[in-house]
């Protein structure tokens, strides 16, 4: 499901996958991650529009997604 | 002999006042689940507000006041906080801050409040605009011009 909006959002959102890692300078700490999956969308500015913790809905990522700025 | 008798009657009338005073004063709420009304006295006490949505969430309105910490990130920022000072928690319906709640009692915070209904039962002021220098806030993510959607997957 990310793939496919990956291929979607192309060019438009830059998609950021860590498994089994924590980021780089451990971002999943600064950030608070204790689940996952854990999606955080960030804007361009680098503000950090939502954070959801738990598996989305197609439906409801594709929002998301076009909601940030 | 008279005089003796007012005497009583002034004493007990102190008495009654003290006891109408006593029954009638405000106090603080149980901690627990608490309504918009007193949990508008505890804001105006004073007590720590955690708004426990998310910064987007927080941005578009909050109790004045509230920090923002989501509630996913609470376990790890709650751990510098003080668990003999009182704290009220609140969301947007009340479900995730009675998550907080409950985790937080259990790491044995002695007093929790949680807003019942959540902010939606809130009819006193809100503050809009950023979450800057509150917990979700004070993160920023580089980025290269574009948003970002970072995913924390369990497997590939």
């Amino acid at each position: 499901m990310v793939d496919r909006l990956e291929q979607e959002f192309k060019g438009k959102v830059e998609f950021r996958v860590y498994v089994d890692d924590s980021g780089p300078d451990n971002l999943a700490g600064t950030l608070g991650v204790q689940y996952v999956p854990t999606y955080v969308f960030v804007n361009t500015d680098g503000s950090i529009a939502q954070q959801v913790v738990g598996g989305m809905a197609e439906e409801d990522m594709r929002k998301a997604l076009e909601a940030l700025n | 002999m008279a005089g003796r008798k007012w005497l009583i009657w002034g004493a007990v009338a102190v008495a009654v006042a003290g006891l109408a005073y006593v029954v009638s004063r405000p106090s603080a709420p149980a901690a627990g689940d608490v309504d918009a009304s007193a949990f508008a006295g505890l804001v105006a006490d004073g007590v720590r507000v955690i708004d426990v949505r998310t910064a987007g969430e927080y941005e578009g309105g909050h109790i004045p006041g509230a920090e923002n910490v989501p509630v996913d990130t609470v376990p790890q920022t709650s751990q510098s906080w003080d668990k003999t000072q009182p704290i009220a928690v609140y969301c947007q319906t009340g479900a995730r801050s009675a998550n907080a709640m409950s985790y937080l009692t259990g790491q044995g915070f002695a007093t929790v409040y949680n807003l019942r209904g959540g902010i939606v039962e809130w009819s006193g002021e809100l503050t809009r605009g950023s979450a800057a220098g509150t917990a979700a806030g004070a993160v920023k993510i580089a980025t290269n011009g574009t948003p970002v959607l970072i995913d924390f997957s369990g497997s590939a």
